[in-house]
């Protein structure tokens, strides 16, 4: 009991921490950045892998606003007023349900499965 | 003459189907089994016509036409028999009669197969009304055929899908047993055993298949990324996980009669996942690679297919709940931990179901587009699996029913991983990488100590032994590979140096730069060399023009030092400059080895049975 207990303890420490992280990483490479734009021409490639014009025409204009000394989220809302929410890989805020699914999902099954264990 | 013949083999087929079903087998003078035998033929033979029909290049098929070459190389004429839909569907069939007759082997219960040649029907029905293979054509002598996609013309392709398919069509026999099992409440031992067997089975052919598949987007597509979230790549990973956990929860029903339900649902859900799948890709609802031209008449049929097994599923259920006792077991055991692996693998899966179906959703009812790609499945799917990784260390280890002993040295392991992943933080200075170094040193950790406690046991415990070992090094050099490749792009103009200077001291130095021509495509191959030390290695990318279509297509050259890799590919080539691309990519051969490693795994488990 007292080692699942810490078990579990430790999964929260893990998931905060992840959280934590994940919240305040900057995409601070440009490279990563490019993973996360979506090549409109292609297939669900992202930029980084794609060499079609769209896509290298679209990392020199990145490019160009990143020397020029503008930050990575200007320049990603800047593309998403242009190209549409399509753009990013990355679904923003206004998706929130996304976001919070995978949690809902673990605590409705948890929910859905705890009288399974014996009470003692 | 194959047309013909493959038309009427399956009418032939659908007839001896309807046969079997009315049970007039004796009528006309068949007995059962050998009307099995000939229906489950009926579904192999066509495939095997077509594959003979590729292979001499008999452009009376239209299909042939299609997707050959009359110049390819054999082997390539053959592998086109899957390079498109109607061919894959035809695979399809094949397979899950295939796997009918040799299930047949092993358990001829009439019921059983009569659920297996109904799906089987309903598939043949599928590709006669819209994807039809077999369609004729006339005066085609002065035809060289349109050739095959080119990405597709690769050693790994030709085992790619079909390995895949093994792995979801392996699936339906779990699906039938299951849907016997629940319809005649008949919860022998034997039924459960089987399906572990065949789980087994197909998760070997899953797993071998998606890493095949990743193996060959590593070394063929060019894009330096071995996992893209792509939405086929989800979706061979939902059955992938269900399976997964089915093979866990099968481990309690089989052991002490619990979580029956549970066991028997996921039977039916993962073949059903496999389906949807399948159903997904060639409906062309989601845009992926993998995109087949296709019609929305091909996408309501599957959704039939789906609508007939989803219902089977839900009738059961219904009809069978009350019939079983609640499970209940003590919260330290080792059947609540394998609850658990359950309940986050189901999650995993639903969350990337979710993900992949979500932009579809958001069309429909938020009517606004959205991608949800990488950065959404690193953090949800991750997130899930951290946890689950975590106990694998421990669980094997927990006894079952009521853990008493409560002397193992789960505290010591977990300060000792907490140590080293405090020790890689301040090495590598990477949060990412401390963390994966955390949750799979436990099990490395464990995995060393059990081995040399328990020296002599079977052949099973090795196999759940190596299968938890290979996770946790596919973690590390998953994690590593993603953290610390390092990308770089060099640029040689024509009068200028031949020489440039990497990033870490040695220089990438142009040879050579070669056009050739091959039977079937033009290779314009450039040489580099990269100078380490006094020493040379060569790379030798290439972009291939492929006849008659003239697509173009990255060949990826690679050198290995170790576990590490450089990884170049040409990203572009004009008359006056070449650029390249050249990515180290350290721990990736890790990454591989683990992951055969782990089919070796279940392969361990499939032959300790005799």
């Amino acid at each position: 009991m007292k080692i699942l207990k810490s078990i579990y303890n430790l999964f929260f420490v893990i998931f905060f921490s992840l959280f934590i992280n994940i919240a305040l990483a900057n995409v601070n490479q440009l490279n990563d950045y490019y993973k996360t734009i979506r090549c409109l021409v292609c297939e669900g490639q992202s930029i980084q892998e794609s060499d079609t014009e769209f896509a290298i025409n679209l990392k020199e204009q990145i490019q160009k606003k990143y020397d020029s000394g503008m930050d990575l989220k200007t320049i990603n809302q800047e593309l998403i007023n242009i190209y549409g929410e399509e753009i990013s890989f990355n679904p923003s805020n206004n998706h929130f349900i996304l976001w919070f699914l995978p949690l809902l999902i673990l605590v409705i099954i948890f929910f859905l499965v705890r009288n399974k264990y014996r009470k003692n | 003459m194959i047309p013909l013949l493959g038309n009427l083999i399956f009418y032939l087929t659908l007839f001896f189907i309807i046969i079997f079903y009315l049970g007039w087998g004796k009528k006309i003078l068949l007995q059962d089994q050998i009307l099995l035998y000939l229906i489950y033929l009926g579904g192999i033979v066509p495939f095997l016509l077509l594959v003979m029909g590729f292979a001499i290049s008999d452009f009376s098929i239209l299909n042939v036409i299609q997707n050959s070459y009359i110049d390819d190389p054999l082997f390539y004429k053959i592998t086109s028999v899957w390079g498109s839909h109607e061919g894959s569907i035809l695979l399809w069939i094949f397979l899950i009669n295939f796997f009918g007759i040799v299930f047949l082997r092993s358990n001829n219960n009439l019921q059983i197969h009569k659920q297996i040649i109904f799906i089987s029907s309903l598939f043949i029905l599928y590709l006669l009304l819209s994807s039809n293979p077999f369609v004729y054509v006339e005066n085609s002598s002065e035809i060289d055929g349109l050739g095959l996609n080119p990405i597709l013309q690769h050693v790994l392709f030709v085992i790619h899908p079909p390995t895949l398919f093994l792995g979801y069509i392996g699936l339906i026999i779990p699906f039938v047993l299951a849907s016997h099992i629940l319809a005649t409440k008949d919860f022998s031992k034997k039924f459960f055993k089987q399906m572990l067997f065949w789980s087994k089975i197909s998760w070997f052919f899953l797993t071998f298949g998606i890493v095949l598949g990743s193996y060959w987007a590593y070394s063929e597509l060019g894009w330096g990324g071995w996992w893209f979230w792509d939405p086929v790549e989800n979706i061979s990973l939902i059955p992938w996980l269900l399976n997964t956990a089915l093979i866990h929860s099968l481990q309690v029903s089989i052991k002490n009669d619990q979580l029956k339900l549970w066991s028997l649902n996921l039977a039916l859900y993962s073949f059903i996942s496999a389906v949807f799948g399948t159903f997904l890709v060639r409906s062309n609802l989601i845009v992926s690679v993998h995109s087949f031209a296709t019609d929305p008449l091909r996408g309501l049929f599957l959704v039939v297919i789906i609508g007939y097994l989803f219902l089977v599923t839900i009738r059961l259920n219904i009809k069978s709940i009350i019939h079983f006792n609640q499970d209940t077991f003590s919260l330290v055991s080792k059947e609540s931990f394998l609850l658990l692996n359950n309940i986050f693998f189901i999650a995993a899966a639903l969350t990337v179901f979710i993900g992949t179906v979500y932009p579809l959703f958001s069309e429909l009812f938020f009517q606004s587009s959205v991608s949800v790609g990488a950065p959404y499945y690193n953090f949800a799917f991750n997130m899930l699996m951290a946890p689950i990784i975590l106990l694998m260390a421990f669980a094997p280890q927990i006894s079952w029913s009521k853990h008493e002993n409560r002397n193992n040295k789960i505290w010591i392991t977990i300060i000792a991983a907490g140590c080293v992943s405090m020790l890689t933080f301040f090495y590598f200075s990477n949060f990412y990488f401390a963390i994966a170094i955390f949750i799979a040193a436990p099990i490395i950790i464990q995995s060393i100590v059990v081995i040399f406690k328990k020296f002599n046991k079977d052949l099973r415990f090795y196999s759940q032994w190596l299968a938890h070992l290979s996770i946790a090094i596919f973690i590390i050099a998953a994690v590593f590979t993603e953290q610390f490749d390092q990308e770089e792009n060099f640029i040689f103009e024509k009068e200028g140096k031949s020489e440039l200077l990497m990033n870490n001291g040695n220089s990438l130095i142009l040879k050579n730069i070669k056009d050739t021509l091959f039977s079937n495509y033009q290779e314009i191959l450039v040489e580099v060399s990269i100078i380490n030390h006094q020493q040379e290695y060569i790379l030798t990318p290439s972009k291939n023009i492929y006849q008659p279509s003239g697509q173009i297509t990255n060949e990826v050259s690679t050198i290995n030092q170790w576990l590490n890799q450089y990884y170049a590919t040409i990203s572009t080539i004009e008359s006056d400059r070449v650029a390249i691309n050249l990515v180290y990519k350290p721990l990736i051969n890790l990454l591989w080895i683990s992951s055969i490693l782990l089919v070796f795994s279940i392969f361990l488990s499939i032959i300790k049975r005799r």
